[in-house]
């Protein structure tokens, strides 16, 4: 008598049967890290300034992915000729908040060096400034961190073609950019154009994404997102 | 003739190039514009600042050539101050002590690292402090007024310049970033989707064992 009686033990059965099914299904969905690749990758953006004699830029270590062909991209309006200021911020559409930015260099094994907290990110101070009339400027910071947590570069997994991404220099100057492409990559093979300074003048977002392996603490892929200036007006 | 011709050119032509500097420029007499003000002030900070990295490279740099740029860094900026403040001290601009806030923090923050750590940081940080420099350099000759102001920024610009290229010479020798390890927690590979739905199945799986369990015992009861 003390038991509450369970009236009807089917529909328990049954509400059970559809929570596990429903639940064992959300657990195979695919994570946030397997946002699609949408827009031509790095290796395809089309190097002005360089003619066809030119020497390719140096054979890449790692064989990279297939280059699709000459991509069509909306000729990139000719920003001012004006030098830009070090960049110290990004606002990406996700949150209304500037994300702060310091200068990185390069660490003993070739890897981009990043700031601790996911909340900071790097910009590569040896290749192109944000602002600059040619070339490629990386910002790159990581997606998260076993200490800190997940930071603001998860927002690039939710980016879409044209969404606004602008860059502040140090003189408060705004530099507008708008999503042109996210391609995934294997980490190892990350294309070497990506720190052209010469080509386009473009802005390429990098982190992390992927499977996670437990063992080494890292990911397999590496997302990079480019974005070209927005016109301007 | 012609010999005189070009002497005539070579003595006249600085003098038409300064005049039209001057002629742009507000009457000579007026007192420097804000932008004037703010630039030789901002000017002034840079150059705090690169003499005192400079001074953190001789005491901490690993790396022999970042300790030579530093000892080059002290002696142009020390010699582009000097000018810079004696023509504050005509214009009667004054100028502030020490760098700027963020560029004290920037400073302790390369200072913080040591070994091969501090050239690294070192590098970087006079990357972006150089190229603010040029920037705020370019903003002076576009909407400065003051002649002599002007003739600073114009004498600066071709120093800062160099000083960059050296920087992105000596970056480049440390070679290109050939990957981004950008992620240690797991976060994103997990969005917490999947620890969701490992939740609702357990939810599940208890009221499904709940259901189980009662069906079989009330069958127990009935066959009793």
């Amino acid at each position: 008598m003390s038991r509450p009686r369970v009236r009807h033990p089917w529909v328990l059965v049954v509400a059970g049967a559809v929570l596990v099914g429903s639940g064992l299904v959300l657990t195979g969905t695919g994570s946030r890290a397997d946002a699609p690749d949408f827009g031509p990758s790095v290796a395809a953006a089309p190097a002005a300034g360089t003619g066809p004699d030119t020497p390719a830029p140096s054979a890449s270590p790692a064989p990279g992915p297939p280059v699709p062909p000459p991509a069509v991209l909306p000729t990139a309006p000719r920003p001012a000729p004006v030098v830009p200021a070090a960049p110290v911020s990004v606002t990406l559409p996700a949150d209304a908040d500037a994300v702060p930015l310091v200068p990185v260099g390069v660490l003993p094994g070739g890897g981009l060096e990043l700031p601790e907290r996911p909340t900071v990110l790097g910009w590569y101070a040896g290749g192109a400034v944000p602002g600059d009339a040619a070339g490629t400027a990386v910002v790159a910071g990581h997606i998260d961190s076993a200490v800190y947590g997940a930071g603001p570069l998860e927002g690039l997994f939710a980016l879409e073609p044209g969404d606004p991404v602008t860059v502040t220099d140090e003189a408060g100057q705004a530099h507008a950019y708008v999503v042109s492409a996210r391609t995934a990559y294997p980490k190892s093979a990350l294309p070497p154009e990506l720190f052209r300074t010469d080509g386009p003048p473009q802005l390429a977002l990098v982190t992390c994404g992927g499977d996670f392996d437990e063992r080494t603490g890292s990911y397999a892929d590496n997302v990079v997102v480019l974005a070209v200036p927005a016109p301007a007006g | 003739m012609r010999r005189s011709s070009r002497l005539v050119r070579l003595v006249f032509l600085p003098v038409v190039a300064l005049g039209a500097v001057v002629l742009n420029a507000a009457p000579a007499s007026a007192a420097p514009s804000d932008q004037d003000v703010t630039w030789m002030q901002a000017a002034h900070q840079s150059n705090l600042t690169e003499i005192a990295a400079g001074q953190a490279a001789q005491q901490m740099a690993t790396d022999e050539r970042v300790r030579q740029l530093g000892q080059m860094f002290i002696q142009m900026h020390t010699e582009l101050d000097g000018q810079l403040t004696a023509a504050a001290q005509q214009l009667g601009v004054e100028l502030p002590a020490e760098p700027s806030a963020t560029q004290q923090q920037q400073l302790a923050a390369v200072s913080r690292n040591s070994g091969p750590a501090f050239d690294r940081a070192w590098i970087s940080q006079q990357l972006g402090s150089h190229q603010s420099t040029l920037a705020a350099g370019q903003r002076q000759l576009q909407n400065g007024s003051d002649p002599t102001a002007l003739q600073l920024a114009q004498a600066s610009a071709p120093v800062v310049q160099q000083h960059l290229d050296e920087l992105r010479a000596l970056a480049g020798q440390y070679g290109l970033p050939t990957s981004v390890d950008a992620g240690t927690g797991g976060q994103a590979a997990d969005d917490g989707t999947q620890a969701l739905g490992w939740g609702i199945a357990g939810v599940g799986g208890a009221a499904l064992l709940a259901g189980t369990v009662t069906l079989v015992r009330r069958r127990a009861v009935t066959a009793a």
